[in-house]
C-alpha cells in the first residue's frame, strides 16, 4: 500500500506538467471561433522554423507606376498586402485605372485598393488559360495561349485572335532587397495559425514524433493515476 | 482504407463551372451578362452575407426567366464555388462545384443540396424554409445558405429591372 502510494505520487507529479498543457490548450481550443484562433497567425521565427516555413519566392511585375508581387498565396502592391489569391500569377498589366493579373487559370481585374472587380475564367468568356499577358499600344489586353494570342476588349467580354505585331509580354522583375524582405516577412508570418499551434501542442506534434510519444506516455500516466488512485481508495475503504 | 477514402474525395472540382453551364443550357449557354455589386444591390448583398461580396462585377447567364449564378464564399478558410439555377424566383438547381477546404465537403451531397429545390425568398431576404445543418460542416452550410439567398436576390434584381 505504501509503495503504491509512493508510485502514485511520483506518477502524479510527472503527469501534472502534461495535464496543465493539455487542459490549457484544450480549454482555449474549445473557444476557437470566439477567439478567432484560425484567423490569427504566429510570427515567431523559432516556431516557424519548427514547421520548416522557410522563405517564399517573390515574383514581381512592373506596372506603370507600381510593382505587383506574389509570395505564397498573397498579392502585394508596392509591398503592401492586398489580397489572398489561389494560383500563380504569370503577368500583370495596367487596364485603364485598374490592374489586370493573369494567373495560370484565369484573369483577375483588381482596383487600386486591391479589391477584386471581376474574375474572368473559361466559363465567362476567356478563350484559353493564359501563359502570359501583355498590352497593345492602345492599352488593350492580350493573353498568350498555347498556339494563339488573344486580344481582349477593354471590358474583357470579347476576345479574338490578335492580328498585327506581337506585343511585349510582361516578365518578372528583380525588386529591391528591402521590398523583398518586407514581402517575405509578411508571407512567412501568415502561414501558421494559432489554432494549428495549439492543436499541435495539444497532441505533441509540435516536437515531431518525439512530442507525440511524450504525449502518449502522458496519457498512459493519467490512466495509471486513475487506476492507482482507485485501488488506493478501495483499499483504504 | 475506409477511413482514408472520404478524405481523398473531399477536396477538388466536382463539376467545372463550364460543365455546369453546359448541363443547364443543354450545351449551348448564352453569353455571360454582368451585374455590378454596388449601390443598393451592394447594400442588399452586404445585408445577406454580413460583409461585402469579394468581387464587384459578377457574370450571370440568362435565358428568359431563368438565370445561372456561379458564386463563391469562404467556408472556413478557402472559397467554395457553387452554381445556382434560379427559375421564376425559385431555386431550380444547386450544385457545389469546387470545394477547396479539408472539412465540410459533405455539403456536396444530394441529401443536402436537394433541400434548396424550389426555395425562394420571403421577408428580409430570408429563405422560405430552414435548411438542416450537417455536423462538422456548419460553416460550409452557412456559406451555402447565404449564397443561395444572394443568387435569389440577384435574380430578382435582374429579372425585374427591365
Amino acid at each position: 500500500m505504501a509503495k503504491l502510494h509512493i508510485w502514485h505520487r511520483y506518477v502524479g507529479i510527472t503527469a501534472a506538467f502534461f495535464v496543465i498543457i493539455l487542459s490549457i490548450t484544450g480549454l482555449v481550443l474549445n473557444f476557437n471561433d470566439q477567439l478567432e484562433l484560425d484567423q490569427n497567425h504566429i510570427g515567431n521565427s523559432w516556431l516557424l522554423d519548427q514547421y520548416n516555413i522557410g522563405s517564399f519566392p517573390v515574383v514581381s511585375f512592373q506596372l506603370e507606376s507600381h510593382i505587383i508581387s506574389q509570395a505564397s498565396d498573397y498579392i502585394y502592391l508596392d509591398g503592401e498586402y492586398k489580397l489572398h489569391l489561389l494560383g500563380k500569377v504569370v503577368g500583370a498589366i495596367n487596364l485603364s485605372d485598374d490592374y489586370l493579373l493573369a494567373t495560370e487559370s484565369n484573369l483577375l481585374l483588381i482596383d487600386q485598393q486591391g479589391q477584386i472587380i471581376e474574375e474572368i475564367g473559361d466559363y465567362s468568356g476567356l478563350p484559353e488559360k493564359p501563359l502570359g499577358i501583355a498590352a497593345t499600344a492602345n492599352g488593350d489586353p492580350v493573353i498568350r495561349g498555347i498556339n494563339t494570342y488573344w486580344k481582349g476588349s477593354k471590358d474583357l467580354t470579347a476576345w479574338q485572335p490578335l492580328q498585327g505585331p506581337h506585343p511585349k509580354w510582361t516578365s518578372p522583375i528583380n525588386i529591391a532587397d528591402t521590398l523583398n524582405t518586407k514581402i517575405q516577412d509578411h508571407a512567412r508570418s501568415h502561414e501558421i495559425t494559432i489554432e494549428r499551434i495549439l492543436l499541435d501542442l495539444h497532441s505533441g506534434r509540435l516536437l515531431g514524433s518525439w512530442g507525440q510519444n511524450i504525449m502518449s506516455i502522458a496519457a498512459l500516466l493519467l490512466l495509471l493515476l486513475a487506476v492507482t488512485g482507485t485501488i488506493m481508495w478501495v483499499q483504504k475503504k | 482504407m475506409f477511413l482514408i477514402t472520404p478524405l481523398v474525395f473531399a477536396k477538388g472540382v466536382y463539376l467545372s463551372p463550364e460543365d455546369f453551364l453546359n448541363k443547364t443550357f443543354n450545351g449551348n449557354p448564352p453569353d455571360a451578362e454582368r451585374i455590378l455589386i454596388k449601390g443598393d444591390i451592394g447594400k442588399g448583398i452586404k445585408t445577406i452575407l454580413g460583409q461585402r461580396y469579394r468581387k464587384i462585377r459578377i457574370p450571370y447567364w440568362r435565358d428568359a426567366n431563368r438565370t445561372v449564378w456561379i458564386l463563391e464564399r469562404i467556408g472556413k478558410e478557402l472559397p467554395i464555388t457553387a452554381g445556382f439555377v434560379v427559375n421564376n424566383n425559385q431555386i431550380e438547381d444547386f450544385k457545389v462545384l469546387i470545394f477547396r477546404e479539408s472539412r465540410g465537403w459533405e455539403i456536396r451531397n444530394e441529401f443536402f443540396t436537394r433541400q434548396f429545390d424550389g426555395a425562394h425568398l420571403v421577408q428580409k431576404e430570408q429563405l422560405d424554409r430552414s435548411i438542416d445543418n450537417i455536423t462538422g460542416a456548419t460553416l460550409s452550410v452557412n456559406a451555402m445558405k447565404k449564397l443561395s439567398r444572394m443568387a435569389l436576390y440577384l435574380h430578382q434584381h435582374v429579372t425585374t429591372q427591365q
